[in-house]
């Protein structure tokens, strides 16, 4: 993964791409993103009255000689933002070895890090239950998100907790949110991630990987003693077209759910299979929201 | 047999059954894991718990039809296997009680203090007592096979008539007897009341079950008086032998106690002699009566001890004999003169010359055509003696054999033969027999027969192709044995014929029963009449010559009670029901596999037809 993530043409292809924020925020740094800060920037933002003290520079002349009055030019600062990363390593993840759930959303996480950190925006990645690094900026700093990334195997569910809160304590301003997770767990464990991210002030995006036996689970058999990757629970299924349709229908709630709660929190929700190609997920559907561009 | 409510099940092969909680558990385990299915860990199951609720409740209610039928048709196959024999709540129950002689002697298990017979029938009263709702026909094995009753009875009846059975002078012959019963009712369960031990005691897969009365608490032990006789040989004062048999384990002592009697009766006590027996010992003793009475009764005396240790049945204790000198009689159709052939020297019998074509010849009851043609058989038991040679009849024919042949095979355990040894006796110059079918060829040389005897309708004949007389007695010896052995065999027939007749009961001082009321039975097998004492006594024969008959019973299986003479029922007799049983249960059995085979294939096709409609819909 890593030598086809540094290949040139796939970092030259997501240099090209671009984080979107909706909302502005103020930003420490210099960087790509309209904030909230009037001063100096590309983009003419509004006239004010000139007032003492004011730069000179920033009168508009033109303007005194049409309206006899002193105005200055404001514009919108650019800067940067912060963006926190939220990879989902829990087993569910990495169940089954073979739908390439976690391949999918660890390349991701690595993508919109290189991203973010390649238009100067500062990263931070948590992967609860393993690690969470502090605000990270340079696009060489995607060498060490890399590698935490691939040191990856499973996520301690004890740890997940602490690490989503320390990862959240180091976020001096709001950002940028991204939760990259197959979401399949309890729906109030998920509605209290998207609080915390609220009360961060965090304009958040969730992106929900799945993979094709999240949906249309267990194709092959009949009767299966399914065991929960997470918690080790058991339980005994027969499964017939019945059940196939019931799943379906539940699974559909689920995702209702789910809608639900990060609409209320203004979060948008994205939802990738795991078998899609990831540059075109990028370049596409999450541009589609607003999160790319 | 299948009755119509279960009885008890039994099982030939039993250890199949215990496959049974083992393929039970065996098939539970499999479906079990089948039901538990593939284990697979999936990333989450929480959308699978809000299905199970909904969809596992039903699901445990549900019965598991598959593994059921399965367990079903492995059941069926293991019980199969195990020969299952449904015996037990029979509606009818045949119940044959050994009344045997043997069935007089004290009971041991009981302390000595009741017969076994009486011990036998509260057996049966407490047996049939289990089967209150059945019906049951009860069977005595002597003297004759007789049922009591001619159908089926009540447990109520069937109860009384046990009370009222007697043991009874003759042997129990079970084997004849069941076998008689087998035929007659193959499929009713037979329950057997007797004192012989059964090798293999019946199991409950038999429709004949064994009820021994056995001796559980010791040996049993009795002595007998065997047989009587006098002897008037000596010529002076006549003998009277005795022979005394100890079927005791242990030493005895006995006293034999003679009283005679004229007649009328009235006997008077006139010996007394102690004596000693070793086990299992025959002793003949021999008493030189001085004055010869007209009647004597023989009879054991014991010590009540030595009773009890020794001499468990009484009634073979006591022995009758008359004293007069027989007086059977014999018609001789023959051209010599009874002197001549020497027929005045047999002792015991009288000979009476006269011809075939004689009136008188229908006074005789045994005849004996000495060396004449006979054209056609008398209705008289005969000794037929070949006709001199050259002549020819039905029965002989002239084929003159050198002057001297010798016997190349005989009847060693006939009765006419006994005591003869032909091993070194050459016959004289004789014609060849040519027996009929109806007769059994008891001697015989390289050239044809002998020495025949038969029975046709009553009577009984003798055919001899060589010369028996003149009777010289000691001086021909094996002839001699053999002409005594021949006219004994013939004459003591004559009873038997006139059984029809009226018999007196002379003298009877134990009991006031008269011979009349004894019931006279019916042979199953041959359907003739038969007689049948009630117990040793002397009787008057009333006929155109009234003689007196003394009736005495010994037999020697009977009397030894010391000695374990087993039972030994035919496998066809147990085979035959068993094999009626286990077919027909079997068969059942198959019927069910197959059905129960197609109800698997009819819910399996249709589960599949229904799962492709499924898919077809679904698609």
């Amino acid at each position: 993964m890593e030598v086809d993530f540094f290949s040139p043409s796939n970092l030259r292809q997501l240099s090209l791409m671009k984080l979107r924020a909706q909302r502005q925020f103020l930003g420490n740094r210099q960087g790509l993103h309209r904030s909230l800060k009037r001063g100096h920037g590309i983009e003419f933002y509004d006239y004010r009255q000139y007032e003492l003290g004011d730069n000179p520079r920033q009168i508009d002349w033109g303007l005194y000689g049409r309206s006899d009055k002193l105005y200055i030019k404001r514009f919108q600062e650019e800067r940067d933002i912060s963006l926190l990363i939220i990879l989902d390593a829990s087993s569910s993840m990495f169940t089954p070895a073979e739908s390439g759930k976690w391949d999918f959303a660890s390349r991701l996480a690595l993508s919109l890090a290189y991203i973010g950190l390649y238009q100067q925006d500062k990263v931070a990645i948590c992967i609860p239950g393993v690690k969470s690094t502090p605000l990270m900026s340079g696009p060489s700093s995607i060498h060490r998100i890399a590698k935490i990334i691939n040191e990856v195997k499973e996520s301690n569910p004890k740890n997940w907790e602490y690490d989503l809160n320390r990862a959240l304590a180091t976020l001096k301003t709001p950002g940028l949110g991204i939760v990259i997770s197959d979401c399949l767990m309890e729906l109030p464990s998920i509605d209290s991630l998207a609080m915390k991210l609220l009360k961060k002030n965090l304009e958040a995006s969730f992106i929900q990987i799945l993979s094709n036996e999240d949906q249309n689970p267990l194709k092959d058999y009949t009767d299966v003693l399914a065991i929960d990757s997470e918690n080790n629970s058991s339980i005994n299924l027969h499964i017939n077209d019945d059940l196939r349709e019931k799943y379906s229908e539940l699974f559909q709630e689920h995702q209702s759910y789910l809608r639900k709660i990060l609409n209320k929190c203004r979060f948008n929700l994205v939802v990738a299979n795991s078998e899609d190609n990831l540059n075109n997920f990028i370049a596409n559907d999450l541009a589609k929201i607003g999160i790319t561009q | 047999m299948i009755p119509g409510l279960l009885g008890s099940i039994t099982f030939s092969a039993p250890y199949f059954l215990f496959g049974i909680p083992l393929i039970a558990g065996g098939l539970f385990w499999i479906y079990k894991k089948q039901r538990e299915g593939v284990k697979i860990i999936v990333p989450s199951t929480i959308i699978w718990r809000n299905l199970a609720s909904e969809f596992q409740a039903p699901r445990k209610q549900k019965l598991p039809w598959r593994y059921l039928l399965d367990l079903l048709i492995c059941t069926i196959i293991l019980l199969a296997l195990s020969n299952p024999q449904i015996i037990g709540k029979s509606e009818k129950y045949s119940i044959l009680i050994d009344n045997s002689f043997s069935t007089f002697a004290l009971d041991a298990n009981s302390g000595f203090s009741r017969m076994t017979l009486t011990s036998l029938i509260e057996k049966a009263q407490d047996e049939i007592e289990r089967f209150s709702n059945s019906t049951f026909k009860i069977y005595l094995s002597s003297p004759k096979l007789t049922a009591l009753t001619s159908s089926f009875v009540p447990e109520a009846e069937a109860q009384q008539l046990l009370a009222k059975i007697k043991s009874s002078y003759s042997q129990d012959q079970l084997e004849n007897r069941i076998k008689t019963i087998r035929a007659y009712e193959k499929d009713i369960p037979l329950l057997i009341f007797t004192d012989r031990s059964h090798p293999v005691i019946s199991s409950k897969t038999d429709s004949i079950k064994v009820h021994r009365l056995g001796s559980e608490t010791g040996k049993l032990n009795n002595i007998t008086i065997s047989g009587a006789s006098f002897d008037f040989s000596s010529g002076k004062e006549p003998t009277l032998l005795v022979t005394i048999n100890s079927f005791s384990h242990n030493f005895s002592v006995v006293n034999l106690q003679i009283e005679s009697s004229d007649w009328p009766v009235s006997l008077s006590s006139s010996r007394r002699i102690a004596l000693k027996l070793e086990p299992f010992e025959e002793k003949e003793v021999k008493v030189t009566l001085k004055n010869l009475a007209k009647i004597y009764r023989l009879s054991l005396d014991l010590e009540p001890k030595e009773r009890l240790a020794n001499n468990l049945i009484k009634e073979d204790d006591v022995h009758w004999i008359i004293s007069a000198r027989p007086t059977t009689s014999f018609g001789l159709v023959s051209t010599k003169s009874i002197e001549e052939i020497g027929l005045n020297q047999v002792p015991g019998y009288r000979f009476v010359k006269t011809t075939l074509n004689s009136p008188e010849l229908k006074n005789f009851s045994n005849l004996i055509v000495h060396r004449e043609f006979l054209k056609n058989l008398p209705v008289q038991n005969t000794l037929v003696i070949a006709p001199r040679s050259k002549k020819q009849d039905n029965y002989f024919q002239f084929n003159r054999v050198g002057e001297e042949t010798s016997a190349t095979s005989w009847s060693q355990n006939d009765r006419l033969l006994r005591y003869v040894q032909f091993n070194n006796f050459k016959f004289p110059a004789l014609n060849m027999l040519v027996p009929p079918d109806w007769s059994q060829s008891l001697v015989s040389n390289t050239h044809g027969s002998l020495l025949a005897k038969g029975t046709l309708g009553k009577s009984r004949y003798v055919f001899s192709s060589f010369e028996l007389l003149p009777f010289e007695g000691k001086h021909a010896a094996e002839l001699s044995i053999l002409m005594l052995n021949i006219l004994q065999w013939l004459s003591e027939n004559s009873a038997e014929r006139s059984s029809a007749a009226t018999y007196e009961r002379v003298y009877n001082p134990e009991s006031q029963q008269s011979i009349q009321s004894y019931p006279e039975h019916i042979d199953l097998i041959t359907n003739g009449s038969y007689f049948a004492a009630s117990e040793p006594a002397i009787l008057k024969y009333e006929s155109t010559d009234p003689k007196f008959i003394a009736i005495n019973y010994f037999n020697r299986s009977e009397s030894n009670i010391a000695d374990d003479n087993p039972l030994s029922i035919s496998p066809e007799d147990l085979k035959t029901s068993l094999e009626t049983n286990s077919l027909s249960i079997k068969n059942y059995l198959v019927w069910s596999l197959v059905a129960l085979f197609l109800l698997e294939a009819i819910f399996l096709t249709l589960k599949t037809l229904l799962a492709r409609k499924t898919t077809l819909k679904a698609g």
